[in-house]
C-alpha cells in the first residue's frame, strides 16, 4: 500500500504547491522593498519591513482595525445566534410554512446581492442607520442568516434528536438546545 | 476649574463637519488650515475609493456634511439636483480657468483651492532638456517618456492638443471626432517606435522613471513630492509637443463647496471663504505644496519655490474638465477606445466610432413613463390569491397552537422577521424597481420597457459584449467550465486523499483547504497581480521557459481565461470538502464486496463510489452553480470585464449600469430579475434530474 501511495503524495505535492504558489507571492510582495519588481520565486528578493512599518504607521490602518474587529465581532454574534435558532427550528419542528422558508432560504442565493443593495440603501437611510456601525453591522448579520441558518440546519439534521425528545419528554423543553447542543457547537 | 472647563465645553457651537479625500502633505496642510479657523470645523478624511458615490448618496439624503471639498466636474450635476449652497464672490485674486469651474448659469457655487492636471517631470542625468517636439518619431531602444495611458485622463491631452473635446460647442458628445482620431493615431505610432512607453499603469510608471529608465515622465503634481525625495534638482515643464501642436491637459480644480439647506448656511460659507483665502492658501501650498489660483500667494512663493512655479505654469496649458452631468458616462467608453487603440492596435476611427455609439447608448432617453393602472390591478389579484392560497392551506395543516407553537416562534421569530425585512423586503423591492426607470430626473413608472430594451440590446446589436445575449453567453460557458473544473479537480483530489494509508493526508487537507479560506477578494486581486504584463509572476514564468509575454487583459480570450484561472483556484477546494465528507459516510463492505466480486477499479469508481457520491454532490453543485453565476468579485477585479465589456458576467454588467451609467437602477434591477429568472429555471430542471436519479 505505500509503495502505491508514492506517486499520490507526488500529485498532491504539484496540486499544494500550485495551490500555495499565490499565497506566498503575496507574502513575497508584502515583504518586498515596494520597488523592486517581485521576481519569480517568491520570498527571494530582500526581505524589508518597510510596506508592514508604513501600514501601522498609518492612523487610518488602526481605525479600520477596530472597525473591522468591532463590526465582525457583533456579526458573528447576531448572525450566528439568529442563524443557529432559525436553524434548529426548520430541523427540528414541523410546522405550516416551513417548505415555504426553505425553499425561500434557496430563492434568496439566486438574486444578486449587488442589485439588492439599492432598496437596503434606502432602508438603511429611512432608519437614520446608513454610514453607521450600526446599519452595516445589521446588513452583514442578516444578509448571511439565509446561508447560515441552512447549513446550521443541516448539521442539526445529523445531530440524534433522541436527547431533544428526551429532554421534551422530561419537561426541560428546548431550552436544552441552548445548553446541550450550545456545546456540540 | 476641572468642570468649569466641562462646561464651557458642552456650550461651545458643534463644530461643522468638512469631508474631503486628500492625503498625505495636502491632508496635513488642511489640518494646520482647519486648526486656525475662524469657526470650528472637524475635518473627516474619506476614502478617496467610492468617495463622489457617498457624497452623492448623503447630499440626495440630508446626511452629508456642511461642507467638502471635491473637484469641480460634478458640480453641473449637483447644481441641477440642488445640493450646493450660492456662495459669495472672493475678496482676494484668483486666476481665471479656477474660478470660473465654479460658476454656473453666472451664479457661484464654490470657491477654488488646489489645480491639478498632468505635466511634464524631466531627469536631467539623462537628458538636457526636454524634447521641442515629439515629432518625427524615430524608433527608440529604450522608451524616452513613461506615462500611465490606461485612461481617458491619459490620453486626453494627446487628443486635446489636436482639437478633441468630449462635448462639442452645442454640448453633444463628440467621442467620433477627427482631433480624438488624429491625437490618437499620433500617440499610437509615438508607442509603436517606442518613444512612449507601453501598458504602464502609475504605479509602474512612477517606479520605471524612479529607476532611470527614461528621461521624461508625464504625471500630476500629486507625485511631486515622491519624485524629488530621489531627484533634487527634478525639471518641471509644461507637456510637450507632437507635430508642433502643445499637450494640454485636462484640469481639475479641488474646490470647497457648502451643501444646500444646511442649519448653519452663514457659519459654513465663511470657513469656505476662509479656506480659500490667501492665508490659507499660503499653508496649503508651503506645507501641501498644492497648486493654489491664489495669485499674490504664487507669486509671493515663486523665488523659493521655482517648481512649485514651474508647475502652476505647466498647468496654464490645461483645459478645465467639464462639468457637464454626462461627462460621468464618457470615461468607461473613451478608456475603452483608448485601450483598443494602444493595446490592440485598432484604427482609432473605428474605436472612437464605437466608443461614440456606445455613449450614445448610455445616454440615451429614458423609456417614456406608462399607466401603472393594469399593474396594481394585477398586482393586488395577484396578492390576494396569494393570501387565499395560504389561508386555506393553514386551515388545513395548522394543528391546535399552545406550547410547542410558543417555543417555535421563540427559535425561529428572531430569525425570519431578520430575513424577511432585510433579505426578502429588498428583493421583493428590486422587482418592483424593474418596472420603473430611473434617471437624472428621478424615478417614472415603465412597464416592461426595461426588459423590452434589454432583449433587444438596443441600439448596440445582439452581438456586441455590452448586449444581454453575449453577456449570457460568456455567462453560461463562464459557469460551466468552472464547475467541471471544480467538480473534477475536488473529486479528484477527494479520491486521492481519501485511499488508505495515506499518512500526510490530514496536511495536505488543511494546505488545500486554503484557497476557501481566504477572504476571495484578496486573493482576486493577488490573480490580478500574478497576471500582470510586466511584473507578474505568470509572465516571468512564461519568459524564463522561452516564450512570449502575454497582455492577459488586452485580448478577450486570455482575460477570461485569467477569470477561469483564478476561480478554478477559488472554487475546488469547496467541493474537495464536500466529497470528501460524502466518501467518508459510503459504507467500507459496499467497496469491499465490489472488489470481491471482481470489479476493477474503475468499476468500483464508476458503479460504487459515484452513485453514491451523487445525492450530497448535487446540493453542493447547485449551489456552486449559483455562486459561479454570480461571482461578482472575480470578473469585476481580476480582469475589470476588460477589454470592453468582453469578459463581463451579467451580474458584473447589472452593477455597471446602475453605478457606472447614470444610476440606471430600474434597468439593472430588470437584469437582476433575469438571472434570478435563469438561476430558479435551472434549479428547477436539477431538482427533476435529481429526482430521476
Amino acid at each position: 500500500m505505500t509503495r502505491g501511495n508514492s506517486w499520490v503524495y507526488l500529485v498532491l505535492a504539484g496540486v499544494t504547491a500550485v495551490t500555495l504558489y499565490p499565497v506566498l507571492w503575496v507574502l513575497g510582495l508584502a515583504l518586498g522593498d515596494g520597488v523592486t519588481p517581485p521576481g519569480i520565486a517568491p520570498l527571494a528578493g530582500g526581505l524589508s519591513g518597510d510596506g508592514f512599518e508604513a501600514l501601522f504607521g498609518d492612523a487610518m490602518f488602526g481605525r479600520a482595525l477596530l472597525n473591522s474587529a468591532v463590526i465582525s465581532t457583533v456579526t458573528a454574534v447576531i448572525g450566528v445566534t439568529l442563524a443557529a435558532s432559525t436553524g434548529y427550528a426548520l430541523s427540528r419542528f414541523r410546522f405550516f410554512g416551513r417548505e415555504a422558508t426553505l425553499r425561500g432560504i434557496i430563492l434568496s442565493q439566486m438574486f444578486p446581492g449587488v442589485v439588492s443593495a439599492i432598496p437596503l440603501f434606502w432602508l438603511l437611510n429611512a432608519t437614520g442607520t446608513f454610514d453607521t456601525h450600526a446599519g452595516l453591522t445589521l446588513v452583514y448579520a442578516t444578509t448571511s442568516v439565509p446561508f447560515c441558518a441552512y447549513t446550521m440546519k443541516g448539521w442539526f439534521d445529523t445531530l440524534p434528536g433522541d436527547l431533544i425528545d428526551a429532554g421534551r419528554a422530561t419537561g426541560v423543553g428546548d431550552h436544552l438546545f441552548v445548553r446541550f447542543y450550545g456545546r456540540l457547537v | 476649574v476641572p468642570w468649569l472647563a466641562a462646561v464651557f465645553l458642552l456650550a461651545a457651537p458643534e463644530p461643522l463637519v468638512l469631508w474631503h479625500a486628500w492625503r498625505g502633505a495636502e491632508a496635513e496642510a488642511l489640518q494646520r488650515v482647519v486648526a486656525d479657523s475662524p469657526v470650528p470645523i472637524r475635518a473627516v478624511a474619506m476614502p478617496f475609493e467610492g468617495y463622489s458615490e457617498k457624497l452623492s448618496a448623503a447630499l440626495t439624503y440630508g446626511a452629508g456634511p456642511d461642507l467638502f471639498i471635491y473637484p469641480h466636474e460634478r458640480l453641473g450635476q449637483w447644481v441641477q439636483e440642488g445640493r450646493l449652497a450660492e456662495l459669495e464672490a472672493p475678496l482676494q485674486a484668483l486666476d481665471k480657468p479656477a474660478a470660473a469651474a465654479f460658476v454656473a448659469g453666472g451664479k457661484r457655487y464654490g470657491l477654488p483651492l488646489a489645480s491639478k492636471g498632468l505635466l511634464l517631470f524631466h531627469n536631467r542625468a539623462l537628458a538636457a532638456d526636454p524634447a521641442a517636439d515629439l515629432w518625427p518619431a524615430a524608433p527608440q531602444a529604450k522608451p524616452l517618456l513613461l506615462q500611465d495611458l490606461n485612461s481617458y485622463y491619459g490620453a486626453f491631452p494627446w487628443v486635446a492638443a489636436f482639437g478633441a473635446r468630449p462635448f462639442d460647442a452645442d454640448g453633444k458628445p463628440a467621442l467620433d471626432s477627427p482631433g480624438h482620431r488624429l491625437g490618437m493615431a499620433k500617440l499610437s505610432a509615438l508607442s509603436e517606435a517606442g518613444v512612449v512607453a507601453k501598458g504602464l499603469d502609475g504605479a509602474q510608471a512612477t517606479a520605471a522613471f524612479l529607476r532611470g529608465d527614461a528621461p521624461f515622465l508625464i504625471d500630476g503634481p500629486w507625485r511631486f513630492k515622491q519624485l524629488q525625495e530621489t531627484f533634487a534638482d527634478l525639471g518641471v515643464h509644461p507637456l510637450p509637443k507632437v507635430a508642433g501642436q502643445r499637450l494640454r491637459p485636462m484640469l481639475t480644480v479641488d474646490g470647497v463647496f457648502v451643501a444646500s439647506g444646511g442649519k448653519r448656511a452663514a457659519d459654513a460659507a465663511r470657513v469656505a471663504a476662509y479656506l480659500a483665502s490667501d492665508a490659507s492658501a499660503e499653508t496649503r501650498s508651503r506645507v501641501g505644496r498644492q497648486l493654489v489660483p491664489n495669485s499674490a500667494v504664487t507669486a509671493r512663493l515663486s523665488d523659493d519655490r521655482p517648481q512649485l512655479a514651474a508647475m502652476a505654469a505647466a498647468l496654464r496649458h490645461g483645459l478645465p474638465a467639464p462639468a457637464r452631468p454626462e461627462m460621468r458616462s464618457v470615461w468607461g467608453p473613451a478608456k475603452d477606445a483608448v485601450d483598443a487603440v494602444l493595446r490592440r492596435g485598432e484604427d482609432p476611427a473605428e474605436a472612437f466610432a464605437e466608443a461614440g455609439q456606445r455613449l450614445a447608448s448610455l445616454l440615451a432617453p429614458l423609456p417614456p413613463a406608462s399607466d401603472p393602472t393594469p399593474w396594481l390591478f394585477v398586482g393586488t389579484a395577484l396578492l390576494l390569491g396569494l393570501g387565499w392560497r395560504i389561508a386555506t392551506e393553514a386551515r388545513r395543516r395548522l394543528p391546535g397552537k399552545g406550547a410547542r407553537g410558543l417555543g417555535l416562534a421563540g427559535f425561529i421569530g428572531p430569525g425570519l422577521t431578520a430575513m424577511l425585512l432585510l433579505v426578502a423586503v429588498p428583493i421583493l423591492t428590486g422587482f418592483g424597481m424593474s418596472l420603473f426607470a430611473h434617471g437624472p430626473g428621478g424615478w417614472h413608472f415603465v412597464g416592461l420597457a426595461n426588459y423590452t430594451a434589454i432583449g433587444s440590446a438596443k441600439g448596440l446589436g445582439l452581438t456586441h459584449p455590452m448586449s444581454f445575449w453575449f453577456t449570457l453567453v460568456v455567462t453560461v460557458v463562464w459557469t460551466v467550465l468552472n464547475l467541471v473544473a471544480h467538480v473534477g479537480i475536488g473529486l479528484g483530489l477527494a479520491l486521492l486523499l481519501h485511499r488508505k494509508g495515506l499518512r500526510l493526508s490530514p496536511l495536505f487537507r488543511v494546505l488545500l483547504i486554503l484557497p476557501w479560506a481566504i477572504p476571495n477578494y484578496v486573493t482576486a486581486l493577488a490573480w490580478r497581480g500574478l497576471f500582470d504584463e510586466h511584473v507578474g509572476a505568470i509572465n516571468q514564468i512564461i519568459a524564463a521557459s522561452g516564450g512570449e509575454a502575454v497582455a492577459w487583459w488586452d485580448h478577450g480570450l486570455t482575460a477570461f481565461s485569467a477569470n477561469l484561472c483564478t476561480n478554478i483556484w477559488l472554487g475546488f477546494p469547496f467541493m474537495m470538502v464536500i466529497a470528501l465528507g460524502a466518501l467518508s459516510s459510503i459504507p467500507e463492505p459496499l467497496i469491499e464486496a465490489a472488489r470481491i466480486d471482481g470489479a476493477s477499479a474503475w468499476q468500483r469508481l464508476r458503479f460504487v463510489i459515484l452513485p453514491q457520491l451523487m445525492p450530497a454532490m448535487m446540493p453542493a453543485i447547485l449551489l456552486g452553480t449559483i455562486w459561479t453565476f454570480n461571482a461578482f468579485n472575480v470578473i469585476y477585479l481580476v480582469s475589470g470585464g476588460a477589454p470592453a465589456h468582453q469578459t463581463d458576467i451579467l451580474v458584473s454588467e447589472a452593477y455597471r449600469w446602475a453605478f457606472e451609467a447614470q444610476g440606471r437602477y430600474g434597468y439593472a434591477s430588470a437584469y437582476s430579475v433575469l438571472i434570478f429568472g435563469l438561476l430558479l429555471v435551472f434549479s428547477r430542471f436539477t431538482d427533476r434530474t435529481r429526482q430521476a436519479v
